[in-house]
Formats: structure tokens, sequence, C-alpha cells
């Protein structure tokens, strides 16, 4: 992906703010802000790679020693400063933080990731930082990320057409009589995904198969999040399937629903009610809207339809190099909807039986209005599995 | 194979003086709820989770509403107060769901201990703000010394973790074996390989994976790209979790016989590794492990990569106290869970890397991983057969 957008991008919010640079250690924000993804930062601890940024020239990555040559050998051409391992790793980040800092003038202030820094960080921050004001770059970072660049875009729309192919892909394989396993699905889901190129997705790179009582339950057979157990799929059944897919660090969402069979009414009529919710959130999403708007809308009609939407999961959200973040489509979100947002309409609706069928939808928001990513088939009916093969 | 980790949390805390426990860092959360959460540090500043121990032993956690299942399904059985995505940001709603509960029980007063100077400041500043006549007394350090000793079914988690890991690594070297003369394998399906496998032994989770071949094995992580290429060296690394609880795993192969140096690199590594391994000992300081491995490699003339250390514990967490860095005094204890993690570098510059996990007993580490010994390069060798 072409960063040199991305990168000016950032600059001139920094000159706008009038800070004197930005400081972030949240594995989200550093991968924003590099280009790397190194997917096992969020579970170090204290061990953090540091992003300095002042200019588009002037970058510096203070990074453990160990993941120094990763940082450049996957593209990031800023400076690096190595900090070794010892009793306190995070005091010695602090000072090669205060040696790059050293240099601006009295005065301007340091944005920083609050809601990424431990008080721990920021404690040996203030303490390497004699004087220097330190202030949140959270709305910043946050307004920076919720706009893509046309090539985040690009990719985002990529991502999100081929894990919809993956998720159709592992569907054409089920057969009503096959009786495959949802351990089975949750693989095929991500194997489908991954032989349309996503990469290999760790951690939180979910696939996730709940089929008649275990879709009744968001985390089914917990604590196996979305790895699938030895249910076999019954006939007459609904199945959720969920999939994360990543490629170059970015994250596409995506929820389908199966049947074991033809729907049956209920099903059916849940499905019709996902698809409507969807349709009315479509039409909220507009340039100049809240996101709460969305929300506002998806709410309505859900009472006209007397669907039984759950509407603790709010209506969507920003996806990018997190698969969930802002702007958030839910009651509190005051976001103003701009050109280039692009985000997951994420509905959920609850069946009688208390299935729970959730769909999702990748949609970028251009001046004209939305686009839905291209999807492999047309949604507007679960997937029927066939009887038999 | 319940945790067992109540008693002896419940005795420490009782010598405190506090109130209770008040955690916000997402592994001190799962610890006391004794249940794992769906990836929790992945999905922050959004859904955080908070979890407050009393001395009179009642629990209660404040989650998105929707974590709520996995944790009673999990056999949690305190209370909770869950919030959802329309209370507001994350680290806001989260205080004011667990201030609203513990105020419905008149404990608003303190004093708690937190750990709170390990999560987010903007979380600790949300907690502060909704406990305001709350005494919060930041301890992260009394949390990590509860966690650093684990109980025989805490001990017993770990182990399955790590022999479900080597069950990855065998399933999926198992399914490479006899392919590479024929067919372009790709790294990626490497990768998932060890998913897959270690999912089918037992693995609740599967956290890292990494799979790294030739000039990109000189790194600690590139993105698994291209395919399998004869007389390469191929590292694979995963973390795996049983029941909330992980560990961290490597092994070395070299696509068809090894070349002799490749071979040797390898025995290097074992070399330093045995070192470090003598000096694993109740007793012991951390920083001697590193310092036993750092002069067997000088005295060897190997490439030692201690940049990173010689390991570190496991537990709730796959990289956790204590740290076998350079340096540190902290004294390894009975019940320890350590990953011995020696890294060295081939002549052709590639990290050679193996990994064990090992719990610690005043008679010696016992080795947790034990189902299959790494201590020779794999060879993957062979030709397909139909069968």
């Amino acid at each position: 992906m072409n960063r040199a957008t991305l990168n000016e991008k950032v600059t001139k919010a920094l000159s706008q703010r009038s800070l004197g640079a930005l400081l972030v250690c949240g594995p989200d924000n550093v991968q924003y802000l590099t280009g790397v993804c190194l997917p096992m930062l969020p579970v170090l601890a204290a061990r953090q790679p540091l992003v300095v940024v002042w200019s588009q020239q002037q970058r510096a990555c203070v990074v453990p020693a160990a993941l120094a040559s990763s940082l450049s050998a996957a593209g990031w051409t800023g400076a690096v400063l190595p900090y070794p391992e010892g009793p306190d790793p995070a005091a010695e980040a602090a000072r090669l933080v205060a040696g790059l800092v050293a240099g601006l003038p009295e005065g301007a202030p340091l944005g920083v990731d609050m809601e990424r820094f431990t008080a721990g960080q920021l404690a040996r921050l203030r303490a390497a930082l004699p004087g220097r004001e330190l202030v949140s770059a959270d709305d910043l970072l946050r307004t920076l990320r919720q706009v893509k660049t046309e090539d985040e875009i690009e990719l985002l729309e990529r991502l999100a057409a081929m894990t919809d192919h993956g998720v159709a892909g592992a569907m054409h394989h089920v057969s009503t009589l096959g009786g495959r396993t949802e351990k089975f699905m949750c693989e095929d889901l991500r194997v489908h995904c991954l032989e349309r190129g996503t990469d290999l997705a760790p951690y939180h790179g979910l696939s996730l198969t709940a089929s008649g009582p275990h879709a009744r339950v968001f985390w089914p057979v917990s604590p196996r999040f979305g790895i699938g157990q030895e249910k076999k799929m019954q006939p007459g059944e609904a199945v959720r399937m969920e999939m994360r897919a990543s490629l170059d660090g970015y994250w596409a969402d995506s929820a389908r629903t199966l049947t074991m069979g033809q729907p049956d009414p209920d099903q059916a009529k849940g499905y019709a009610h996902l698809r409507e919710l969807t349709a009315a959130a479509l039409s909220a999403l507009r340039t100049g809207a809240r996101a709460c708007d969305v929300y506002a809308a998806v709410s309505a009609r859900a009472a006209e339809l007397g669907a039984d939407w759950i509407s603790g999961l709010g209506a969507g959200h920003g996806v990018g190099v997190t698969p969930y973040e802002a702007p958030y489509l839910t009651a509190w979100d005051e976001t103003r909807l701009e050109a280039g947002m692009v985000l997951v309409i994420d509905l959920a609706v609850r069946l009688p039986g208390g299935e729970i069928l959730r769909g999702k939808e990748t949609v970028t928001l251009a001046a004209e209005g939305p686009r839905l990513a291209e999807t492999y088939q047309d949604w507007r009916q679960p997937y029927t599995a066939a009887l038999t093969f | 194979m319940p945790a067992d980790i109540f008693p002896p949390l419940l005795d420490a805390l009782s010598r405190t003086g506090a109130a209770g426990l008040l955690a916000g860092v997402p592994e001190n959360v799962s610890y006391l709820a004794d249940a794992a959460l769906p990836f929790p540090r992945h999905l922050r500043p959004e859904r955080p989770a908070l979890a407050y121990l009393g001395r009179d032993g009642r629990r209660l956690l404040a989650l998105p509403f929707d974590w709520a299942q996995a944790v009673t399904d999990q056999g949690y059985d305190g209370e909770i107060a869950a919030y959802d995505e329309n209370a507001g940001p994350g680290y806001p709603a989260a205080a004011r769901a667990m201030a609203q509960a513990l105020a419905g029980r008149g404990l608003t007063a303190g004093p708690l201990l937190t750990d709170l100077e390990d999560a987010p400041a903007a979380l600790g500043e949300a907690v502060t703000a909704a406990l305001p006549g709350c005494e919060l007394r930041p301890d992260s350090a009394w949390f990590a010394a509860r966690r650093l000793v684990k109980t025989p079914g805490e001990l017993e988690r770990i182990e399955t973790a790590a022999n479900s890991a080597a069950r990855g690594f065998i399933g999926a070297i198992n399914h490479l074996e006899g392919t590479t003369g024929i067919l372009p394998y790709t790294l990626v399906e490497v990768g998932e390989r060890v998913r897959v496998h270690a999912i089918e032994f037992d693995a609740s989770s599967v956290g890292h994976l990494a799979v790294l071949q030739g000039a990109d094995g000189a790194h600690e992580y590139l993105p698994a790209r291209g395919v399998i290429q004869p007389g390469m060296l191929v590292r694979l690394e995963c973390s795996v979790g049983y029941l909330g609880y992980w560990t961290r795993a490597a092994c070395m192969l070299s696509i068809g016989q090894p070349a002799p140096e490749q071979a040797r690199a390898y025995q290097d590594n074992q070399t330093v590794k045995a070192a470090a391994l003598a000096a694993l000992r109740v007793g012991a300081k951390a920083g001697d492990v590193y310092a036993a491995a750092a002069e067997a490699a000088r005295q060897a003339g190997i490439d030692f990569c201690g940049e990173r250390g010689v390991g570190h514990g496991v537990g709730r967490s796959e990289a956790e106290a204590p740290w076998l860095v350079p340096g540190s005094d902290e004294l390894l204890p009975a019940g320890a869970a350590v990953v011995l993690d020696v890294v060295t570098r081939a002549p052709s510059g590639e990290l050679i890397r193996s990994m064990d996990t090992y719990a610690l007993e005043e008679n010696g580490p016992r080795l947790l991983s034990w189902l299959k010994p790494w201590n020779r390069l794999y060879a993957i060798t062979g030709f397909r057969s139909t069968h």
C-alpha cells in the first residue's frame, strides 16, 4: 500500500493542532503510523514499540531490540532506535524518546495516545521529559484513522470481497445430510479465505460457526472462542458464520447465515428482518449525518417491523487496522459521517427459538452515498445448503 | 481441572488490609474471574473489563454484555455488571458499571488494591472518576506476585497448552513431509495447519503464529509469504492457550536433510539452552539464567541473540514474570512456569530458536512441554504415497 498520502495526512494534522510531535504506543496506532503489522504487540505488555512523528520526513520508532530488524524488513523507513531488555524496559524506552524530542521547541506539547499508554508508562515518560507537556492525541488519531485514504479504501474493499468469497466458498461444501461439525466449518472458513489470499490471522482472527442451540449465544463453548466444537450441524438448523480476516494488517469483519435446508418461516422472517434493518442503516448512512443517526434509523425500523433486534451491539462500526474501531454506530456516538469512512454495518436479530442471526456488510461512504463492498453473491436470502452431494 | 487459585489469593489478600481487589489489566481480570475473555487486549479501548474480589470472596465483573455468557459458561458464579455498546465509550462505561455495582453493595469506600498503573491511563482515570470516595491503592506488583506462583491446577492447564502446541507443530510437519518435491506448499498453509492441529488436540486458543523461512528467518517476525523451498531453514512459532492459560513454543525445520552448518547451528543453540536450563533453579536470580546462557555462548563462540533475554514466565498471559533478562535480581520461586527461549544465529543469518516450558520445583525444573523433544534439527524429507 502506498503510504505517502497517509503520512502527509498525519503530518498536516499535526501542524494544524500545533503539536510538537505525536507519540503513540498502542499497537493499532503503531501499525497505522508505521505500516508494519506485528500481531503479537498487544500481549507484550511493557515491551511496546513507541512511534514518534514530527513531520513526514522525521519519524522514529523506539522498539524492543528483538523487533528492530523486523520493523525495517517490513518496510518502515523511519529511524529505528532499539532499546535493550532489562528489569525496566519501559524506562529504557522513555529515555530514548526523551532524546528524540529534546530538540523540539520549548513549550511544544507532545500528543500522546492516552487511551493506550499505561499509567506506568506515562509516569516513566513524564520522569524522562520534565517540563514537557503531554496532551491527549486520542481524538486526533481517531479522526485520522476513521477517514481512510484511497489506498486504504482499496485494500479494505478488496479484503472484504476476498472474505465474502471465502465465506461463500466454505458454505459451498456444506450439505444438509453431510453432518459436518462446527469445528470443521470454522477451519473451512479460514482455509477458504486464505485460499483467496488473506494472511494468517492470529489471535482475534476469529472464525465462528454456531448452529442450532449454539447459535443462541454469542460465544458458544467458551473459552474456545471461535474455533468450533464437535457439534454437527443438523438439518433444519440456522447457522451463524462469522469471519475476521486480515491482509497487510487491515481487517475484514463478516457474518453470514446458512440454513441447513430451506429456511423455516421463523428463519425466513428473521433473515428478512436482518435485511430490512441493513437497508435502514444504508439509507441513513450519508455524509453529514451522525453515527448515532444510523443507530436511531435502525432502531426505528426494528420497532416498525417488530424485529427482535439486539440493539446492545449497536448498528455497526468502523474497520481498518483493527476489525472494530471508530466511528461507532451506537446511541452515543455523535461523530459526523464523512466521505472516506469504511464501516461495517453489524446487525443481529434473535429468532423466536433464541438463535442469533448476524449480518455484516462492509460499506464505504463516498460523497455520493454508501458503496457496498463487492460480495461473491447476492445475499438477499440466506445460503441454503444442498441436501446432499 | 480447577485452577484452585482462590484459597492462596484470599489468604494473601487478608494480609494486605485492603477490603478487596480491583483489576483492569485483562489477564488479572481473567485471573480473578477464573475465566478467559474473548481477545480483550485486541479490542481496547472499546471493550474493557474490570474485576472485583472482596475479602469475603465475593466477585464482581464489569464487562461487555455479550461476554457475560462467555464467563458464566466457564463456571464464573460471581455477579456481573454488564454494559452494552450504547453505554458510551468503553472505559467510562466499564467504570460506571463497576461503580454502580459496588455502590449497590455498599463497597465504595475501599481501600482497594488495584493494578491500574499497568492498565491504560484513561481507564484508571475513568475508574477514579467513577469511584470518587474510594481509596484506590495501586499495587501491580502484588498482582504479579500472586500470579507468579502457580497452583497445581494452573500448571496442569499450562502443561496441556504446551503439549497442544507440540501437537500443532507435529500435525503441520506430518502434512508437509513428502510434499516438498511435488507441490508448492505455502508458508501460510503450514501456519494454518499448526493452528488446526493444536485445536484438534485440546487447545482452547491459538494466539501468535509465525512461519519464517530463509532470509526472513533472520527477523523476529515477518508475515508468512511464499512457498517452502528445499535447502531452507524454517522456524515455526506459536502461542497456545488452554482454558485461559498460555504458553509459547517454537521449533526449527530443515527442508531436506540439513547441511552440516545448519545442523551445527542448531546444536549450538541446544548447547546454550542447556546452560540456561542448568541455571534455571528455584532460588536463582532470573538474571543469572541469562548470564549462564550468555557465558556459555561466549565460551563456545556461538552467536547468541540475547536482546530478548532467554525466557519469561507464562500463565494467564503468554509472557509475564519472571523475566529471564540481564540484570534481573528477581528470585525464581517454586511454582513458577517458565518458557526457556534461547535464540542464537546461524552463520547464514537465520535466528535459531527453540522453546520449552518448565515448572520450577525444589528439585529442579520439570518439563511441561514433554510431548516432543526438539533436541535435533527436524528434517523434512520423504516422498508422497497415496494411501
